[in-house]
């Protein structure tokens, strides 16, 4: 469905975004995480068709995107500003939705304001981060779009608004097979919503794959020594932290070899504890700032 | 027949403009409003006065600017003159048509402004057709504008600019009326047609110039800024010049009128001014491109770019706006056109030095 190949996109000599290549299949939920600056929303940006990548290509159904109404009428589009006209009110924003997407249904946008609520008469510049976050989401959601791409969504929003827009996502995601792609920072939504992560780092994707992949590559140990390890051997490969006498190693690269090191550093017991992609994050931007 | 729903946004914003530029042209012109009114009286008391003695009067001429005939009844000869509300038609047209430019230059950066950029960029329409709607819609303001302009034209300068026309329906006393009066209607509709080409051609310039730049704000602020710029730098020059007595002050003045009032139309000096402005953005960057290689073709014509922006420029702002606030203050001292001269100076490094940061 969504074929990001090897894209770089620079602006004036700094490179935001550094040959990403994303595969995203029709009907799952594609999350994107990174630092501040980490060239998401550069991606996001290059797959709406806001900004041409200066190498690479952006196909959707095998179609580029950039400059291509065809494709960017199935494309949605929920932005981190939530930027609209000010000077609109809701009703407005129907009628020029209405007139810019024919697919607009507006018997969708009525349903999804009965869960969240919104005076329609009121401007669009007097409303909350958090309101026209959700009146963004509406209307895009009314579009009916066969892509749903989403920056920060639930940036300003309340935990209970935040619980019914993942919801609607995940509804529409299963009736109608939109394909969404997503980025936040509030990686444990990440984790519940998506079948697929991609981890950027300074423009670049470090790791891609399906989280429970990404569970299995990305490991977690409670080791207990006899007494204190020299670990400088295996360093350059392990993350370490120490609590009480417990050792706590984090490596994406666990083998026998590894294993057996560590018994020979003095291990009495080796298990494995599960990770959070959070935790899993943070280990790749440990790892990146050794590197 | 569906009008496109950016079409009626971009439209509903230009109306705003197209009262600011009413509200401007109203306030900015009341004195030539006045001025215009009571000459209208006079000329009316004038006419009047010749209908009732028309017998008496003999070898009438009427030109552009005067009407002149001989008085049998005591052999003198008669004449009125209105020179002078020709000059004071000009600068009311004048300053229409710099509340116009104005106006269309901040449509234009309204039009673009960042608010809404990505917003728009996301919608399924084409980069090219969103321009196109940009530049429809300023055409549109222009286009309005410019009938209130001719319907401003027609009313207060029926007797100066218009004067055949004015005096053939007054004298005759023939209503005012298009078919018998050809002379009046050719001379109006060439107006017309001149100043909305004019007008037009600026308004789709600008659109065009937003296209192909990617950096329409600045080009608009660094377009205003010259003018200012070199406003006071001609000011300065011309006090020095007087201080120092190196040339006439009011031949200077005269020179810059010539300009302004025959020479060149506002809206080329202001076209002009914006070509060399970007002329001088384009060159940088196509010298940052080649790092520097080729320096010594580049920087001379850039810096000459700039230099005939700020001229043209200057010569805009006496032929746009016509202020002449500076030759209105009465005593300027020599401390005074000092610190003229150090601010056109340090306005025009301002203007460089902010030109090559946005490019950087």
């Amino acid at each position: 469905m969504i074929e990001i190949k090897n894209i770089t996109k620079s602006f004036n000599g700094y490179i935001a975004v550094d040959n990403v290549s994303i595969n995203v299949k029709k009907g799952t939920i594609h999350g994107i995480i990174g630092e501040n600056g980490a060239g998401k929303t550069t991606v996001i940006k290059c797959l709406t068709g806001i900004y041409k990548p200066d190498k690479g290509k952006i196909l959707i159904d095998a179609n580029e995107v950039y400059e291509n109404p065809t494709v960017k009428e199935k494309i949605g589009y929920v932005s981190d500003g939530g930027s609209f006209f000010n000077d609109y009110n809701l009703l407005s924003m129907i009628k020029f939705y209405s007139g810019i997407y024919k697919t607009f249904s507006k018997e969708k946008f009525d349903e999804l304001n009965n869960v969240f609520n919104i005076d329609t008469k009121k401007k669009i510049g007097r409303m909350s981060k958090g309101q026209k976050m959700r009146i963004s989401f509406m209307l895009n959601l009314s579009i009916l779009p066969e892509v749903f791409v989403l920056d920060e969504p639930t940036s300003g929003l309340d935990p209970i608004a935040k619980r019914q827009l993942l919801n609607m996502l995940t509804d529409e995601v299963e009736k109608r097979q939109m394909t969404v792609f997503i980025s936040s920072h509030h990686l444990s939504e990440l984790e519940r919503l998506c079948d697929e992560i991609s981890i950027i780092n300074n423009g670049r994707i470090t790791y891609q794959s399906s989280i429970d992949s990404i569970k299995q590559q990305v490991r977690r140990f409670q080791v207990l020594f006899k007494n204190n390890p020299d670990l400088s051997s295996v360093k350059d490969k392990i993350e370490i932290e120490k609590i009480g006498s417990i050792y706590y190693i984090t490596t994406d690269s666990f083998d026998k070899g590894l294993e057996d090191t560590l018994y020979s550093l003095g291990a009495e017991f080796i298990e494995e504890i599960g990770m959070n992609l959070e935790e899993i994050f943070i280990y790749t931007h440990q790892r990146r700032n050794k590197i | 027949m569906t009008i496109h729903p950016l079409f009626k946004r971009y439209f509903n914003i230009s109306i705003w403009y197209i009262l600011a530029g009413i509200v401007i042209i109203l306030f900015f012109s009341a004195a030539e409003f006045k001025l215009s009114l009571e000459y209208n009286k006079s000329f009316d008391k004038f006419a009047d006065n010749f209908i009732a003695n028309k017998q008496n009067y003999t070898e009438i001429k009427i030109t552009d600017d005067a009407i002149n005939c001989l008085d049998k009844s005591d052999n003198q000869y008669i004449y009125f003159n209105c020179r002078n509300y020709f000059y004071n038609a000009l600068d009311l047209y004048s300053k229409c048509l710099g509340a116009v430019v104005i106006m269309l230059l901040c449509l234009n950066i309204n039009l673009f402004s960042d608010e809404n950029r990505e917003f728009i960029n996301v919608l399924p329409i084409k980069k090219q057709n969103i321009y196109l709607l940009r530049a429809l819609s300023t055409l549109a303001v222009a286009i309005i504008l410019d009938i209130i302009i001719a319907v401003i034209v027609l009313y207060f300068f029926r007797y100066n600019q218009y004067i055949q026309l004015a005096v053939m329906s007054k004298i005759s006393k023939i209503d005012f009326n298009w078919i018998n009066d050809f002379y009046g209607i050719k001379r109006f509709a060439a107006d017309f047609v001149h100043r909305s080409l004019l007008i037009v051609a600026g308004a789709g310039f600008l659109s065009f110039l937003n296209t192909i730049f990617s950096k329409p704000r600045l080009v608009f602020i660094l377009g205003f800024i010259s003018f200012f710029v070199t406003l006071a730098g001609f000011k300065g020059i011309a006090i020095f010049a007087d201080y120092f007595s190196l040339f006439n002050k009011n031949a200077f003045y005269t020179f810059c009128s010539d300009i302004e009032n025959y020479s060149l139309s506002p809206i080329s000096l202001i076209l002009l001014t914006i070509f060399f402005t970007i002329a001088g953005a384009f060159l940088y960057k196509k010298e940052k491109n080649e790092n520097r290689q080729g320096f010594f073709m580049f920087y001379p014509l850039r810096y000459l770019c700039y230099a005939l922006g700020s001229f043209f420029g200057g010569f805009s702002f006496f032929a746009m706006i016509n202020l002449k606030i500076l030759s209105h203050i009465p005593k300027i001292n020599m401390l005074t056109s000092i610190i003229i001269v150090i601010f056109g100076a340090f306005m025009a490094f301002f203007i460089i030095k902010k030109l090559i940061d946005t490019l950087e």
